[in-house]
C-alpha cells in the first residue's frame, strides 16, 4: 500500500462512516428551517454557516453522504454484476455468443452515456432509485470489456483446463475458478466506478434531474447555493469540496488498488 | 479387452482460409491394464491426439474418426457423459504442475473439489481423510502440511503429486500424462516415474504417456507408438535404436546424448518435422530419412505388421534393403 492509496483509503473510510452514521454525527435536524438566521457564514454553533432557509449545511451536507454513498455503491454493484456476468459469458463461451455481446457493447458505447441518462431520467422521473438503477444499467459496459479479456487468457491456462478435465461443470468453472484470477481487475474498476457514480449523482441533482429537494445531496445544495455564490460562499464551497473529496479519494484508493493487486510492480513502492 | 479405441481420427486446425492438420488418420487401440507412450518430435500430433482423447480440443479444432473411451463414444458423449468421462474414466497430469493448480485456492480446495464433484457432497471428515490418504497416496510424506498448503507454497515435485492425487481423486481407470516430467529438474523427474510406475500398479491403471523423450516411454511403458506427420510411424514394444523398424525411431534414439558415448556432439535428425498436412505420393519421412530410395519418394507406406504386435509404417523396416 502506498501512502497515496493510504491517504485515499482514510477519507474513503471517514466518508462511510459519516454516511453510515449521518443521524449521530449530524448537529442538528437537517431539515429545520430557522429563517431568521438564514445566510450565516460559518460560525460555533454552524460550523458551515446557513443556507438560504437558515439550515445547518454541515448537517445537510453529511445527510447527503447518504445518498452520494448509497447511489455510487448501488449502481456500480448493479454495473459490476452485469458487466462480470456478460464478460464472462463472453469470454468463456467466445464464438457467437461473444460476437453478440460484444457488439451489444459497441452499440451501447455509441450513445452519449449522459444524454441516455439524462432522457431516461425524463422518462422514468427523478428519484434516488431510479438513479441508481440507471446509472447502473447505463456503465456496465467497460467492466465487461475488462472481464471478458481477462477470461479469455485465464480460460487457455493450464489450471483451468486441468479443472474441466476434472469433469467440473461448466457453471463451475466459469465463476469457481476463472473469475477469481480475474477479480483484481474488477475490483480496481469498482472502486473507480464509484466515483464516476458519485459524480453523475451529483451532475444530475445539481441539474435537478437526481435527488429532489427537500432532501439534500451534494450536487442539490450546490445548485441552490449557486445564485448565492457572490454573498454566500460556504454554500457553494463545502459541497464542491465534499465531491472534490469523495471522487478524488475513490481515485486514489482505486489507482492504489490497481498497483496493490498487481504482482509484477514492486509493493514497497 | 481394449480401454482406448481409436480409429480413423482426423484432425485439423482451422486458420485464416485454410487447415492445418495435425492428426491425419490416426487408428490406435489400448488394452486395459496396458502402458504405452505416444512418443515424436514437436509439432507430430501427439498433444492433440491426447486432448481429443478427452475431447479438450479448441473451438477450431475440426474432427472426424471415433475415439471409444470404456466403451464410451466420446465425440458422441453429451456434457453430462463427457463430465463422467473427464475424471472417472480418464485423469489426466500436466506438463507444469505449477501452472496447472489454481494459485487462489489451497490444495485442501482442489482435491476435495475433485472429490465433491463426482461422488456428491461428503461429510467433512470423510473428505480430509480421502484426501490426505490421496495424496500420502501419492507419495507426499508429509501430508497434512501439504493438505493446508497453497500451489506456490509448494516444490515442482510436490505439485506433480498433488496433481496425480487430484487426477486420481475420482477413481479414473486411465491416467493420461502429458509431458508429465518437463517442467521438473532431472532428480525429482527420477521421483514421479517411480511414483506413476507406483500408481498404475496400485490404482490397476491404463497408462498413456505422451512425450518426447524415448527414454521416459521406457521407463514407464511396456509399448511405444511414435508419431510423425500426424501418422503412426512405428507401434509396438521398442526398447533402443537397434530393436526400432523405423529410421525415424531409431534416430529418435540416437539422438538423445548419453553418459557413456564418447562423443562430444549432439546427434540431430537433419531437416524439419514434416507437416501432416502432406498427402503426397511419398513416405513422409523420406526427406530425413537416410534410407530413402526412389521408392520411397513415390509410393506411399502403410503402416504394417512387421512382427507380432509390433507396427511400422516403411517399406524397409530396419533400415534393411
Amino acid at each position: 500500500m502506498n501512502k497515496m492509496m493510504k491517504a485515499g483509503l482514510a477519507v474513503v473510510i471517514l466518508i462511510v462512516i459519516a454516511a453510515v452514521f449521518a443521524p449521530v454525527i449530524a448537529p442538528q435536524d437537517y431539515r429545520k428551517q430557522d429563517v431568521s438566521n438564514r445566510l450565516m457564514p460559518p460560525s460555533k454553533a454552524h460550523v458551515m454557516g446557513t443556507d438560504e432557509l437558515g439550515r445547518d449545511v454541515f448537517s445537510r451536507l453529511v445527510r447527503g453522504t447518504r445518498v452520494s454513498i448509497t447511489v455510487g455503491v448501488l449502481a456500480v454493484l448493479i454495473s459490476a454484476v452485469i458487466g462480470v456476468l456478460l464478460g464472462i459469458i463472453a469470454g468463456y463461451f467466445g464464438g457467437v455468443i461473444d460476437n453478440i455481446i460484444m457488439r451489444g457493447v459497441d452499440i451501447f458505447l455509441t450513445v452519449p452515456t449522459l444524454f441516455l441518462i439524462l432522457m431516461l431520467i425524463v422518462f422514468l422521473g427523478p428519484s434516488v432509485f431510479n438513479i441508481v438503477i440507471i446509472i447502473g444499467l447505463t456503465s456496465w459496459t467497460d467492466i465487461a470489456r475488462i472481464v471478458r479479456a481477462e477470461v479469455l487468457y485465464i480460460k487457455k491456462l493450464p489450471y483451468a483446463e486441468a479443472a474441466a478435465v476434472l469433469g467440473f461443470k461448466k457453471r463451475r468453472i466459469m465463476f469457481g475458478h476463472i473469475l477469481p484470477n480475474a477479480f483484481a481487475p474488477v475490483l480496481v474498476y469498482i472502486t473507480f466506478g464509484v466515483s464516476g457514480a458519485i459524480l453523475a449523482e451529483s451532475g444530475l441533482s445539481f441539474l435537478g434531474l437526481g435527488v429532489q429537494p427537500p432532501e439534500p445531496s451534494w450536487g442539490n445544495i450546490l445548485t441552490s447555493g449557486k445564485d448565492y455564490i457572490d454573498t454566500a460562499w460556504w454554500l457553494v464551497l463545502y459541497p464542491g469540496l465534499s465531491i472534490f473529496a469523495a471522487v478524488f479519494s475513490f481515485n486514489l484508493l482505486g489507482e492504489g488498488l490497481r498497483d496493490y493487486l498487481n504482482p509484477k510492480l514492486d509493493r514497497e513502492g | 479387452m481394449d480401454i482406448i479405441n481409436v480409429s480413423n481420427l482426423y484432425v485439423k486446425y482451422a486458420a485464416r482460409k485454410k487447415y492445418n492438420m495435425a492428426v491425419n488418420g490416426v487408428s490406435l487401440d489400448i488394452k486395459e491394464g496396458e502402458s504405452a507412450a505416444i512418443a515424436g518430435e514437436s509439432g507430430c500430433g501427439k498433444s492433440t491426439l491426447a486432448s481429443a482423447l478427452l475431447k479438450l480440443l479448441p473451438e477450431n479444432a475440426q474432427v472426424s474418426g471415433n475415439v471409444m473411451l470404456d466403451g464410451i463414444d466420446v465425440f458422441a458423449a453429451g456434457e453430462e457423459q463427457l463430465r463422467k468421462i473427464r475424471g472417472n474414466t480418464a485423469g489426466m497430469i500436466f506438463q507444469d504442475p505449477g501452472a496447472s493448480l489454481n494459485p487462489l485456492f489451497s490444495v485442501k480446495q482442489q482435491i476435495e473439489e475433485a472429490i465433491t464433484a463426482h461422488f456428491g457432497k461428503t461429510e467433512k471428515e470423510e473428505l480430509k481423510r480421502k484426501s490426505l490418504e490421496l495424496l500420502s497416496d501419492a507419495g507426499i510424506t508429509d501430508a497434512q502440511r501439504v493438505y493446508n498448503s497453497y500451489p506456490h507454497q509448494l516444490s515442482g515435485g510436490l505439485q506433480q503429486r498433488v496433481m496425480a492425487a487430484i487426477a486420481l481423486s475420482c477413481g479414473p481407470k486411465i491416467l493420461i500424462a502429458d509431458e508429465p516430467t518437463t517442467a521438473l529438474d532431472v532428480t525429482v523427474q527420477a521421483q514421479i516415474v517411480e511414483l506413476l510406475k507406483k500408481l498404475k500398479e496400485e490404482h490397476k491403471l491404463t497408462l498413456l504417456l505422451i512425450t518426447h523423450d524415448l527414454h521416459l516411454a521406457n521407463a514407464l511403458a511396456s509399448r511405444i507408438i511414435v508419431m510423425y506427420a500426424g501418422k503412426i510411424a512405428e507401434d509396438g514394444a521398442v526398447k533402443s535404436a537397434k530393436t526400432a523398424l523405423h529410421p525415424y525411431t531409431a534416430a529418435l534414439f540416437k539422438i538423445i546424448p548419453s553418459l557413456d558415448s564418447p562423443k562430444r556432439h549432439f546427434e540431430v535428425i537433419p531437416g524439419e518435422v514434416a507437416s501432416a498436412e502432406h498427402n503426397g505420393n511419398f513416405c513422409a519421412f523420406s526427406p530425413r530419412c537416410p534410407y530413402a530410395d526412389d521408392r520411397c519418394r513415390s509410393e506411399k507406406p502403410e503402416l504394417k505388421e512387421v512382427k507380432p504386435g509390433h507396427f511400422v509404417r516403411c517399406f524397409y523396416p530396419g533400415g534393411k534393403k
